[in-house]
């Protein structure tokens, strides 16, 4: 009945939407991502040397008056076909944009190789039909060492990188292929002006030796990497990087993480920490409440002095201290929230208690011979209880907020990345100087967006738990 | 008299209660953590080497010199209660805080160089103060007048639109709208355009102007943006919460009376609603300009405001201790002692309190 009541309200429909849609990610991102996500993926820099730094969401296109070429990094496991001695990995890229890419990395790991070197070539095909062959075979890999028997393994510990505009193979076939188009271009010229990605990707303006004389031709590009040899070669990972100036749903940060996964991650960890704060400190408060304002007296006077100097204190330097004290980790931060937590409930659950107290039924019970736990339990709980879930409700957000603030101080978990996290790393990394708003916004907003739905759910529940409200 | 004087003095009591909780809590957990043992330490080490430099200067023979130095060592490890367990030594703690002997600082320093934190405190409150006053302030007197104004217009489109507001004053952290802010109106114009329409941080420029009257303007120009940021979070819940209280009184019986009376609609909203609505509205008022000097710790941290909140967050990442113990007792401190002021003030002018 309540829950028909709190979707009539306009407000309470919104909070329940945010709410619901929050909890439904956060149960995907449990699902999909591991739980040392934030060790193994997000605080490991390593993992992240691939992707651009700092830049923005790929939709950011639709509002710029040019388009951005779009970052790609893609990883291959096993080959995309495989014939006789011939091992072949296909990438496509689209290009879809009016600038071009800054870069082509390619890299690969765990060469396995039996007898001879085996011949690695890489090759692209263009939307126009025409292929360049950018790298014929591989001179990089260190040949077998005097003694050493086959298989032979290089590339484990890093991987082999061949960066294309500083390779002199791709240079040289770079500026053969530029010859092809009607642009003139000696070696030199091409590596001095970086021409590479150009060429690659261009089709000429003019015939003059200059990046200018290069406009983007669209459409599908199709990498191909293979590896003659042994039939028994392999290779671990073969990686494809071409380097745009617009990645994923979020943009990037400085170190190139992908800011949507830290954002999907935080979901899940926001609503834990305010979740099980609110929930504590709601118990204790209400315990406190319900024993201070049944037994009364010195128990009464006790607790209610307690719960006065603690909710007069100002938390936000206390939870600074303790935090900075007891360390930073999860457990800590909640036990703190918690402690800091409790005061301001046990105050209003008292004075709900002292108004049934007085009631009838309690009386009866007492007369009939009742223990004074079975009274808190059977009759002082029961109409306490509506509000306090509401109370649950109003204190979540409170918690999320709390946590965001340490985090932003440099007091978060290390280990988990939470949206306070975020931001904390944006503000301190540059991101107001280089006007990175995909860094700053999003984040806050979720922030303050969760904040919003719990608090628009107590504002449509309290007229529905307070007994005081609903009379009027 | 008697009455208001026991109100008074059952409030001292409390706060002062509230106070010596605190300390007691400190100086619990400077001991438990072993950070008080860690600064005796490092205070005996300085006197002791001190001594032993002395002693060189003098020109006594090696041997003599270390077996003086060591008596010294032991002569003052014994003064400082350092051979003690810490919670022998809890009363020095708190008596030491007590009396403001607040130590050294690690690595931080005062704008003047000095390491004491006493100076160091002394060197950034009154910023602080300029901050938070002008914000609560500002922002309050706007919000109340609104308050008043929409409280007898109840239902209107205006009343509504601040009721949303409130809501966003709950949700709504000042430090990211300060964020917001910078990035909006001092970083995009002058990366977007290339102009400077408002400062991205700071108090004063650098160098700071020589006049009075343009160092003035120019405290105003860097104030512009926190001002601004917390007029856009406290302003809903301000008058939302003025026009409750100016709601609230204008259904109570004597309202109707005066109405009833035929009194002019002009006299009963100026005698008999607004002036009971007051002291409520002066207790919001008052308690949040106590709480304001907690409630800014992170906003000075974005805005780089040379405050205690900028000193705080400069104390966790050098981690210097010191200065983060004598920080949030000092908080507590005024936190307390604004309270009570306050309080005074509360009864001196609500007189349902002042007779009851």
């Amino acid at each position: 009945m309540i829950i028909k009541d709190l979707l009539r309200s306009p407000a309470g429909l919104a909070g329940v939407v945010i709410l619901v849609l929050f909890s439904l990610i956060s149960l995907y991102v449990l699902v999909t991502f591991p739980l040392d996500y934030g060790t193994r993926y997000w605080s490991n820099p390593k993992y992240w040397e691939d992707y651009p730094k700092l830049v923005p969401p790929v939709w950011f296109n639709y509002f710029v008056p040019y388009k951005l070429p779009q970052h790609y990094v893609s990883d291959l496991t096993k080959p995309t076909e495989e014939a006789e001695n011939i091992k072949r990995y296909v990438f496509t890229y689209d290009l879809d944009a009016d600038k071009f890419p800054t870069g082509v990395i390619f890299k690969y790991m765990n060469l396995t190789f039996y007898g001879d070197l085996p011949v690695i070539s890489l090759k692209v095909k263009r939307p126009d039909g025409r292929e360049i062959t950018l790298i014929d075979f591989d001179g990089g890999i260190p040949p077998p060492r005097p003694g050493e028997s086959p298989p032979y393994v290089r590339f484990v510990e890093s991987p082999r990188t061949i960066i294309l505009a500083a390779e002199p193979q791709a240079i040289r076939k770079a500026a053969a292929f530029a010859d092809e188009l009607g642009v003139a271009c000696t070696t030199s010229e091409v590596l001095q002006a970086g021409l590479v990605t150009y060429i690659i990707f261009g089709e000429p303006v003019s015939n003059r030796c200059a990046a200018e004389s290069f406009k983007p031709l669209k459409g599908r590009y199709v990498f191909e990497a293979e590896v003659v040899g042994d039939p028994r070669d392999q290779i671990g990972l073969v990686r494809l990087v071409v380097q745009g100036a617009v990645y994923g749903a979020m943009g990037t940060d400085y170190l190139g993480r992908d800011l949507a996964q830290g954002l999907l991650f935080g979901f899940p960890v926001a609503l834990f920490i305010g979740g099980v704060v609110a929930l504590l400190a709601t118990l204790v408060g209400m315990a406190l409440g319900i024993i201070s304002g049944y037994i009364g007296g010195k128990t009464d006077e006790a607790i209610q002095r307690f719960a006065d100097v603690m909710n007069n204190l100002p938390t936000l330097p206390l939870l600074i201290l303790f935090v900075f004290v007891l360390g930073r980790s999860l457990f800590n931060i909640i036990l703190v929230l918690v402690l800091f937590g409790w005061a301001g409930i046990t105050i209003i659950v008292r004075s709900m208690v002292l108004s049934v107290k007085s009631s009838q039924f309690v009386e009866a019970a007492r007369l009939a011979g009742a223990s004074s736990w079975w009274i808190m339990r059977r009759h002082i709980l029961p109409p306490v209880l509506p509000y306090s879930f509401a109370l649950i409700i109003l204190n979540i957000p409170g918690a999320i907020l709390s946590e965001a603030s340490l985090s932003f101080l440099g007091l978060g978990d290390p280990s988990i990345p939470t949206w306070g996290q975020v931001l904390q790393q944006a503000f301190d990394n540059g991101a107001l100087q280089n006007f990175a708003w995909w860094w700053i916004l999003p984040p806050g907003l979720l922030i303050v967006l969760t904040a919003v739905g719990f608090v628009l759910v107590f504002f449509a529940l309290e007229p529905l738990v307070n007994p005081r409200l609903r009379r009027q | 008299m008697a009455s208001l004087a026991k109100t008074l003095i059952m409030k001292a009591i409390s706060l002062v209660i509230v106070l010596i909780g605190v300390l007691v809590l400190l100086a619990v957990v400077m001991g438990a953590t072993g950070l008080s043992d860690k600064m005796l330490k490092s205070l005996l080490t300085a006197e002791v080497q001190e001594y032993k430099q002395m002693l060189i200067r003098q020109g006594r023979d090696p041997a003599a010199v270390e077996k003086a130095v060591q008596e010294y060592n032991k002569t003052r490890a014994e003064a400082l209660g350092i051979d003690k367990p810490w919670y022998v030594r809890l009363p020095q703690l708190i008596y030491k805080l007590l009396v403001l002997d607040l130590g050294n600082s690690r690595t931080l320093q005062s704008s003047w160089g000095s390491n004491k934190i006493s100076d160091l405190i002394l060197d950034r409150l009154p910023n602080t103060i300029i901050l938070t006053t002008t914000g609560i302030t500002f922002t309050a007197l706007v919000g109340i007048w609104i308050g008043l104004f929409i409280g007898s217009n109840i239902g209107s489109r205006a009343d509504r639109v601040v009721s949303i507001l409130s809501a966003v004053s709950y949700a709504l952290p000042l430090w990211f709208m300060g964020l917001v802010l910078i990035l909006v109106l001092a970083y995009a114009p002058k990366i977007l355009w290339g102009i400077q329409i408002f400062p991205p941080g700071g108090m004063v420029s650098i160098p700071p102007p020589t006049d009075p009257v343009a160092y003035f303007l120019d405290v105003l120009w860097h104030l512009s943006l926190p001002l601004l940021a917390s007029f856009i979070v406290f302003f809903g819940g301000w008058a939302y919460s003025t026009r409750n209280i100016v709601f609230n009184v204008s259904q109570e019986d004597f309202v109707s009376f005066a109405r009833a009376k035929g009194l002019p609609e002009d006299v009963v909203r100026r005698r008999y609603i607004l002036r009971p609505s007051l002291p409520p509205i002066l207790t919001n008022f008052i308690l949040s300009l106590a709480g304001s000097i907690s409630g800014y710790i992170i906003t000075e941290r974005v805005f780089n405001w040379p405050g205690m909140g900028s000193l705080y967050y400069h104390a966790i990442t050098a981690l210097d201790e010191p200065v983060i113990f004598a920080l949030t007792y000092i908080f507590t401190l005024v936190y307390i002692v604004a309270r009570f002021i306050l309080e005074i003030l509360y009864v001196a002018v609500d007189p349902r309190i002042r007779l009851a």
